[in-house]
């Protein structure tokens, strides 16, 4: 009894914490703060162009639920965020080549995605000059996600969410390459890594142990060449001589140059985050630190080496080693890693609201003979009817009129009395009808406008002068009900007066009245 | 007295004289270009069979190529120059038809313009219009703009499906692969608004294939990155010439 007892309190006290965990919902709304760009002490100056594509809050929400969507792949199985995953500061742990649509694998292993805009060319070849760029090339590789970029936007665009959230961010409901490729920017230019244990030891705000700062020194004199700080990376496409991988066949940096000199040439990486983005080299060749570690130990005496630089690489022993690995995991930055901002949005629908503060002004109440008169003004708005015609526009536009007001008064004076009146309104019988009648009857200028089509669809089997006469009978629940009356010879050569029956709808698309049915 | 009014007379025409002139010189002239597309000298008609110099039989399926930075030029050395680009498309009749609509007024002796797109629009991100990379002229793996596509079949091609393909593309040297068409007019083009200037480009398919390297079906049936990107790119130099409308 006792036992069950706790087991109901223990669930109920756990439920009330899950329920707490969800509702602190905030890393789904993002605020002005959080995308505004500041450049990293010591940095130097991004290469992409912010100013041109600028991250406002709801760019950037799009962008990162593009990110996270399998949507951009061809069969939405696979999203972007499949081979880039936060904790591996965006590159795939523990994978030589990630896994694309139909099981088949990529012939590259996914690089981490962090300081990008200090980037001059994507991939590790270099083949991609724009980051704007860089996302066609995974979304329309047949071994990655498949797709091509019209039928992304297509799929896109059939989706209502997406179509809002577009309309939201550039005003505009088509889905264009341009608006797209943008929002993807905004989320990718903000991966900025630069709060590392190393970052706050430069910036003198953390310490390093001894065994990292000899990590450090030897990391200086014989790595930071090509991997040069702040960014770990001189952006340079070198030769590291690992010698060409025999099934995958990837000859670097030539594919895209076609100079013989280029041949096995990757670009340098970035050793930000290196402990966490594991497995390493352009195919994934290592999975630990230390296989790499070992390789660039072991290079001045190989016989394959090209590239100048490593020729005069030292051996390291043991110790050294070991105090470079120290060094490198000071540069995986947790709070990168954990970054809410990043974090992947969920499939819950989110419908952007603007942040509405909340207000302890106390409104005033409003008068309640306000109230009184729009009511008493919507309840005299009467149909008019000129020649037989009900006056469905000036009635609609009497009844917006009174909505416009109290929306005016809304304005300067927020109440929720007031708010309620007007959806009141806008929900009324009165209100839905005179648009459910104006989109049967239209609003003709004569009786003519509507016979007029019937008298023309008569002439393909009658006379003209056979017409004796026509008149507008009245409205059924279809439409304007038409009877015209003709003269017609029957089988023994009569004449006789005949009469017809049309059903006459109005085409609020077309703005014309068309035939439904003639009897 | 007459001397005055003869002055304010004169000088009255003057100003009606300047007045007409500076409104004739800002006049601005429509100049239309329709780009026809032909194979030798039919006129192209997609999956018709046509035959290369070597006697290859073959049909073609997509002709699509970049037109851009037209320039119109005066023998003054007053030239119009005009930026856009332009995607001339076998399937879409509404894009082999070019409108200028403020040329300049005068006399005009030729016509400029590369095939291609030139290596700022190639470098700059993001582009719209004829340059979406939607379009299907983009290649996602190396950045650039494809300029020229000519695909089809030709038994000649061992390629699976007897297909041959030339995307041919390419900004950077070695491999630039844009080329600049000059089309000399008959005698000078006087244009002006009242006269408006309309020209009509041939674009030879077969020209492609010929001059000056003779493209052999079965030894290069596709060319679809900056390897061999030359060859098609000088032979594409020529086929271009002005049709009398």
């Amino acid at each position: 009894m006792k036992k069950s007892f706790l087991a109901i309190l223990f669930s109920l006290l756990s439920l009330v914490l899950l329920f707490s965990f969800i509702d602190n919902g905030s890393y789904f709304l993002i605020t002005k703060q959080d995308v505004a760009f500041k450049k990293p002490k010591g940095f130097p100056k991004p290469l992409y162009d912010l100013e041109k594509n600028k991250p406002t809050p709801e760019g950037f929400m799009l962008g990162r639920k593009l990110f996270y969507d399998p949507i951009l792949s061809k069969d939405n199985t696979v999203s972007c965020a499949t081979c880039h995953q936060q904790f591996a500061a965006f590159a795939q742990t523990d994978h030589s080549f990630s896994h694309g649509v139909n099981g088949l694998f990529g012939k590259r292993n996914a690089p981490a995605l962090q300081n990008l805009i200090w980037r001059d060319a994507f991939m590790v070849d270099g083949g991609v000059n724009h980051l704007d760029l860089q996302p066609i090339a995974p979304i329309t590789n047949p071994l990655e996600m498949n797709e091509d970029l019209p039928s992304v936007l297509k799929k896109l665009q059939q989706n209502k969410e997406y179509v809002a959230l577009f309309k939201e961010v550039y005003k505009d409901s088509i889905i264009s390459s341009n608006h797209f490729l943008k929002s993807l920017s905004q989320f990718l230019s903000l991966l900025i890594s630069a709060d590392s244990r190393y970052d706050r030891y430069i910036h003198k705000k953390d310490t390093l142990s001894n065994y990292e700062l000899n990590g450090l020194k030897l990391f200086r004199a014989n790595c930071a060449s090509c991997h040069t700080e702040p960014l770990f990376t001189d952006n340079s496409y070198r030769s590291n001589s690992i010698g060409i991988n025999p099934v995958i066949k990837d000859s670097g940096r030539f594919l895209i140059t076609r100079l013989p000199a280029d041949l096995m040439k990757f670009k340098v990486p970035s050793l930000r985050n290196i402990e966490v983005s594991y497995p390493y080299m352009h195919d994934g060749r290592f999975y630990s630190l230390k296989q790499v570690l070992n390789h660039y130990s072991k290079i001045s005496s190989s016989k394959n080496v090209i590239d100048p630089i490593l020729k005069n690489m030292p051996v390291l022993n043991d110790q050294e080693q070991k105090d470079i690995i120290a060094f490198l995991k000071t540069l995986t930055d947790k709070a990168f890693l954990h970054d809410k901002r990043f974090m992947d949005p969920g499939t819950r629908i989110y419908i952007p609201k603007p942040i509405v503060k909340t207000e302890t002004k106390v409104v005033p109440k409003i008068d309640e003979s306000i109230i009184a008169k729009y009511k008493t003004e919507w309840e005299s708005v009467t149909l008019a009817t000129i020649d037989g015609i009900p006056q469905y526009i000036s009635y609609m536009d009497k009844l917006d009129e009174i909505t416009q007001n109290i929306s005016k008064q809304l304005k300067k004076q927020k109440n929720t009395e007031l708010e309620n009146l007007r959806s009141e309104f806008l929900a009324s019988k009165k209100h839905k009808e005179a648009i459910k009648n104006y989109i049967i009857f239209g609003q003709p200028t004569s009786k003519d406008e509507i016979i007029k089509p019937c008298k023309k669809q008569l002439k393909n089997i009658v006379n003209e002068t056979d017409i004796i006469d026509s008149e507008l009978k009245g409205q059924s629940k279809k439409g304007w009900v038409v009877l015209v009356k003709y003269n017609s010879k029957n089988k023994s050569g009569n004449i006789v007066l005949k009469t017809i029956n049309f059903d006459v709808k109005y085409n609020p698309i077309e703005k014309n009245y068309v035939i439904l049915k003639a009897n | 007295m007459n001397t005055v009014r003869k002055i304010i007379i004169s000088s009255f025409f003057i100003a009606f004289l300047t007045v007409i002139f500076s409104f004739k010189s800002s006049q601005k002239a429509k100049v239309s270009i329709q780009f026809k597309n032909y194979v030798g000298n039919a006129v192209l008609q997609l999956d018709s069979t046509y035959k290369n110099v070597l006697g290859q039989n073959f049909i073609i399926a997509n002709f699509k190529y970049y037109i851009g930075n037209i320039c119109l030029k005066k023998a003054d050395g007053k030239n119009y120059i005009m930026q856009n680009y332009f995607l001339i498309n076998e399937y879409e009749e509404d894009s082999k038809q070019i409108t200028l609509d403020n040329v300049p007024e005068g006399n005009y002796t030729s016509i400029e313009f590369i095939v291609g797109v030139d290596s700022l629009h190639n470098c700059s991100g993001l582009q719209e219009g004829a340059l979406d990379p939607t379009n299907g002229m983009f290649w996602a793996w190396n950045t650039g703009y494809v300029f020229l596509k000519l695909e089809g079949q030709a038994p000649a091609s061992k390629s699976s499906g007897n297909i041959f393909e030339y995307h041919i593309g390419g900004y950077k040297q070695p491999t630039n692969s844009t080329r600049k068409i000059t089309l000399n007019f008959k005698g000078d083009k006087i244009v002006s608004a009242a006269n408006p200037l309309s020209l009509l480009i041939k674009a030879d398919a077969l020209e492609v294939l010929k001059t000056p390297t003779i493209i052999d079906f079965s030894k290069l049936p596709s060319v679809t990155d900056t390897r061999n990107a030359a060859i098609i790119a000088n032979n594409y130099m020529d086929m271009f010439s002005l049709l009398e409308k």
